[in-house]
C-alpha cells in the first residue's frame, strides 16, 4: 500500500531541520514502519479486549490536596533563557 | 581480602554488618575499578563522586548506630542516565540535555537513598533509551568487558556493564522492549523487568509509556529481589503504579526451581535465531527441566505480528513524549527569530541523525 508522505510537512508539524538527504531517509523510514501498520491491521482484533494495564486497575483517583511545588528559583535556573521570573521565547506571532 | 567489587550485594551487606568492611571501603573499591576500566568500556557518563561519597560515610554512620536501612544500605550502585538525580547531571544519552541538572529526584533514587544505597554516577544508555546496543548514545559507545570488541546490548547497556566489569555492585535499568533483560543478557548478569505498574516511573525520562518499567541489574538473583523490594511500591506520582499490597519476592529464593511452570514459547524457540544462541537457549530449558521445573511448550500465535506492533507503539508514544525537549524550559537552546525556528534549530543540533 505506497502512501504518499509530504515528509517536509511532517517535519515541519514536528518542528525539527533537517536537510533534503535526511528528508529523503526519514520518508522512507516512516514508509516502512506504514507498511507495519498495514501488517497489523490484517490482524482480527474484534474480539480481544483492549489493554491498558496488565494489572486490574481502573482509575488512579487521589485527594486533590495542595502541596508545596518546586522553587521558582531552582526550576528557572534549568531554562535557556529567563526574563523577569517567566521563561523567555522568542516571539511566536508576527507583529 | 577478597576483592570487594566481586561481590554480590549480600556478600557486601553481610560483610557491612560483621564490621569487616564499610560503605566507603566499597565505594573506594569500585572508584578504583572505575578508574581502570573507564577508558576501555564507558559504562558512565556521570560520576558523582562527591555525593557518592557522602552517602557512604552517612552509610557507615548509621550502620554504627545500628540502624538498618534494608539490604542496600552501604552498597554501591549506578542508575541509567534517564533517571533524574537532583542536581547530578541527567542527559539519557542526548545532545540536547547536556549539563541539564535535574531540580528533583525520580522516585526510584529517592527510593535507593532512603534505603542507604551510594549511587556511583549515572550510565551510559542509548539516545533516549532507543535502541539494542548502546552504540547509539551521543556521548559515544559503551564496550562489553567480556569481549571488548563486542556491544553490550542496550539500551541499559552502561548499567549492565557496571555490574559485570565492578564498576557498581548493581545497577538500575530501564525496559520498553528488552531494554534491560537484553543487556543483562549480552553481558552474564541478572537483569529483570518487573511487571508494568510495580516501580513508579516518575522522573524517568519517558520513551514509550505504556510500555516503560523500571528494574534491577544485579550478579546474582538473590540481589534482583534486594533492589525489587527497594524500589518497588505505590507511588501517587506515577498514576500507573500499583495500588495493591507488593508480592514478598524473597521466601521462594532457596526453593529452587522444582515444580515450577515454565512456559517455552515455541514461536520463539526456533526460527529466525543464531544457532548458537539457540544451542544456549535449549541448554538452559534443558537445565531447567533437570532441575526439576515442569517445562511446558505453549503458543503465541499472533507473535509475528509482534514487532510490528511494538514499531508502531513505541515510536507513536516517544514522539508524544519527546515533544517536550523543545528548548523551552530546559535543557540546550538555539536561538531564531521565532519560537518555531528556535525550536526546529533546537531539535537538528540537539539530536544525532540516524
Amino acid at each position: 500500500m505506497p502512501i504518499n508522505i509530504d515528509i517536509a510537512y511532517v517535519a515541519r508539524l514536528a518542528r525539527i531541520d533537517l536537510s533534503e538527504e535526511e528528508l529523503d531517509r526519514y520518508r522512507d523510514q516512516l514508509g516502512v514502519i506504514l507498511d507495519h501498520a498495514a501488517r497489523v491491521q490484517q490482524l482480527p482484533t474484534d474480539d480481544v479486549v483492549p489493554t491498558a494495564h496488565p494489572l486490574s486497575m481502573v482509575n488512579a483517583f487521589r485527594p486533590d490536596e495542595v502541596t508545596p511545588s518546586l522553587e521558582r528559583s531552582v526550576v528557572l535556573d534549568q531554562a535557556p533563557a529567563t526574563e523577569d521570573g517567566f521563561i523567555r521565547v522568542p516571539p511566536a506571532l508576527e507583529t | 581480602m577478597a576483592d570487594l567489587t566481586d561481590l554480590t550485594i549480600k556478600q557486601a551487606a553481610d560483610m557491612l554488618r560483621a564490621g569487616t568492611t564499610t560503605a566507603v571501603e566499597l565505594l573506594e573499591a569500585v572508584t578504583e575499578q572505575v578508574a581502570v576500566t573507564e577508558a576501555e568500556l564507558h559504562a558512565y557518563l556521570t560520576l558523582d563522586s562527591e555525593g557518592a561519597r557522602a552517602a557512604a560515610v552517612a552509610a557507615d554512620q548509621s550502620l554504627a548506630r545500628d540502624e538498618d536501612l534494608g539490604p542496600l544500605h552501604g552498597i554501591p550502585i549506578a542508575v541509567k542516565d534517564n533517571m533524574v538525580t537532583m542536581g547530578v547531571e541527567t542527559t539519557a544519552g542526548s545532545q540536547i540535555l547536556s549539563g541539564y541538572k535535574p531540580p528533583y529526584d525520580a522516585t526510584v533514587v529517592s527510593r535507593l537513598r532512603s534505603g542507604g544505597a551510594v549511587i556511583v554516577g549515572k550510565t551510559n544508555l542509548d539516545e533516549f533509551a532507543m535502541g539494542s546496543s548502546t552504540e547509539n548514545s551521543a556521548y559515544g559507545p559503551s564496550r562489553n568487558p567480556w569481549n571488548t570488541d563486542r556491544v553490550p546490548g542496550g539500551s541499559s547497556g552502561g548499567s549492565a556493564v557496571t555490574v559485570a566489569a565492578g564498576s557498581a555492585l548493581a545497577a538500575l535499568g530501564s525496559d520498553t522492549g528488552g531494554s534491560i533483560r537484553q543487556p543483562a543478557a549480552l553481558c552474564g548478569v541478572v537483569g529483570m523487568k518487573p511487571t508494568y505498574g510495580l516501580v513508579s516511573r516518575y522522573g524517568l525520562i519517558a520513551f514509550a509509556s505504556s510500555l516503560d518499567q523500571i528494574g534491577p541489574i544485579t550478579r546474582t538473583v538473590e540481589d534482583s529481589v534486594s533492589v525489587l523490594e527497594t524500589i518497588a511500591g505505590h507511588d501517587r506520582m506515577d498514576a500507573t503504579s500499583y495500588r495493591g499490597e507488593i508480592p514478598e519476592f524473597r521466601s521462594g529464593l532457596d526453593e529452587g526451581v522444582s515444580g515450577l511452570r515454565v512456559g517455552v514459547v515455541r514461536e520463539l524457540s526456533g526460527e529466525g535465531i543464531d544457532a548458537d544462541v539457540l544451542t544456549a537457549f535449549t541448554g538452559m530449558v534443558d537445565r531447567l527441566r533437570d532441575a526439576g521445573a515442569d517445562i511446558v511448550e505453549v503458543s503465541l500465535p499472533s507473535t509475528e505480528y509482534a514487532l510490528s506492533t511494538y514499531y508502531l507503539i513505541a515510536p507513536a508514544e516517544c514522539s508524544a513524549n519527546l515533544a517536550r525537549f523543545d528548548g523551552v524550559r530546559y535543557g540546550n537552546r538555539v536561538d531564531g527569530g521565532t519560537v518555531e525556528e528556535m525550536m526546529a534549530r533546537t531539535r537538528r543540533a540537539g539530536s544525532v541523525p540516524r
